[in-house]
């Protein structure tokens, strides 16, 4: 009974006016398709923007590995970790950017529609993480490099000494990851959130507000 | 800027040739340099293809422009379950269209352009829900200037009530009245509510697979 007084509700819903129609069927050919995913759900930008970064300093990190392989150097092994942890930033964007599928995304049913967004978004939060190790590691080569000009050519004692060198890029590095975590990561948190809730929330009884 | 060059370059040398028929190219370059760098160059680009995919090379198969011409109402449909304003239901119609227009183009698979379609508006109005949710000093009193539609939209929601997104969204297809196409087309299997028992620990290989294999 109830459905159906609905249903005489909804046949007798008069046309939006004209003033508050927000796009007449005439006018559809004149809207230029833009993109529907706001800034917090549409990634691909910053993605892609990641991926040739790190590809870039994945290349500067092979031709400097290349030269100290042939003449020689006292920081080898950071250099290769750096060469791994390059290449696990690259690799793991590309694959975020293959599995979001962008243009498809939208096709989806509902329910993996959503669980797809919340992985994203899982794996973007997670990428913080590497993010923070790697400017780590950069932030102390800029020190470095800071300190052998400044100093005229000789490096700090400190940089040279192994243990000490990887206490400071691990320092560094949850430095950075605790600055994201105040500043970028919120945002993303609080969406993913918001996101799980209404996927959990989808299905359940009316609720009571 | 290196590929602007190259862009522009591109766009000159095909100028300089008397038979520049080339429309799609040289309206691709523009947008794709102008894409690229946020318009650096003060070019005026409009969008040739808008909504319409008749341009298309393969030929278009049923043209996507009449399609949402024909079936703008079942937009604002949905825009009525979800929209409490003027601003609202304006963007999210906007937002659906171009969701629609988007899965359409890109589509994989045997689903229908009308189910497509309805899942953009379905995964939109979602979209619209949360970001609602995510903002908890929006008002959400209906608003229109259109004394009849406010009247009737009122009354609709008090009739209605305080109903799930999930409830909103089987009325809406209910009142399309489209047999063919089922809940579960639209909305797929809702998660279960299996609660995982505490105490037990997870193996090391489902963990691993947990970690590895994203779904």
């Amino acid at each position: 009974m109830e459905l159906k007084n609905l249903q005489e509700s909804w046949d007798s819903f008069p046309e939006v006016s004209m003033e508050e129609r927000p796009v007449l069927s005439s006018d559809l050919e004149q809207i230029v398709v833009r993109n529907p995913l706001s800034d917090a759900f549409y990634l691909k930008n910053k993605i892609l923007f990641r991926i040739i970064i790190g590809s870039l300093l994945l290349l500067y990190n092979i031709y400097h590995l290349r030269a100290l392989y042939r003449y020689g150097g006292p920081d080898m092994d950071q250099q290769v970790l750096l060469f791994f942890l390059l290449a696990y930033f690259v690799y793991f964007h590309i694959r975020l950017l293959l599995f979001a599928d962008y243009p498809t995304l939208l096709g989806l049913q509902l329910i993996p529609f959503l669980q797809k967004i919340e992985t994203i978004m899982d794996k973007y939060i997670f990428s913080f993480g590497i993010l923070s190790v790697l400017s780590g590691f950069y932030t102390l080569m800029l020190f470095g490099k800071v300190f052998y000009f400044s100093r005229g050519g000789s490096s700090p004692v400190l940089l040279e000494n192994g243990v000490y060198k990887w206490l400071i890029i691990i320092f560094l590095s949850v430095s950075f990851y605790i600055l994201f975590l105040h500043t970028l990561i919120p945002k993303y948190k609080k969406l993913l959130e918001a996101v799980r809730k209404y996927k959990v929330g989808i299905g359940a009884r009316p609720q009571k507000k | 800027m290196f590929f602007v060059f190259l862009g522009q370059k591109r766009l000159v040398s095909l100028r300089k040739q008397k038979d520049i028929d080339n429309y799609q190219l040289s309206h691709f370059m523009q947008i794709f340099t102008s894409h690229l760098f946020r318009d650096p160059l003060p070019m005026t680009i409009k969008n040739p293809y808008h909504m319409n995919n008749s341009l298309k090379k393969e030929g278009p198969d049923q043209d996507l422009r009449s399609l949402l011409k024909s079936q703008h109402k079942r937009v604002y449909s949905i825009c009525r379950f979800f929209a409490n304003n003027y601003r609202e239901h304006q963007k999210l119609f906007a937002d659906i269209i171009s969701a629609a227009s988007q899965s359409i183009r890109f589509r994989r698979g045997n689903d229908s352009k009308q189910v497509l379609l309805l899942r953009a508006c379905i995964n939109m109005a979602a979209l619209h829900s949360i970001c609602l949710d995510m903002q908890p000093n929006t008002d959400r009193s209906i608003q229109f200037k259109s004394p009849d539609y406010q009247k009737n939209m009122v009354q609709f929601r008090t009739r209605i009530g305080q109903i799930s997104d999930y409830e909103k969204m089987r009325l809406f297809l209910g009142f399309q009245s489209t047999s063919e196409i089922g809940i579960e087309d639209l909305v797929g299997p809702l998660p279960s509510k299996v609660v995982p028992s505490e105490g037990v620990k997870k193996n090391f290989i489902p963990y691993l697979k947990e970690k590895l294999v994203w779904s």
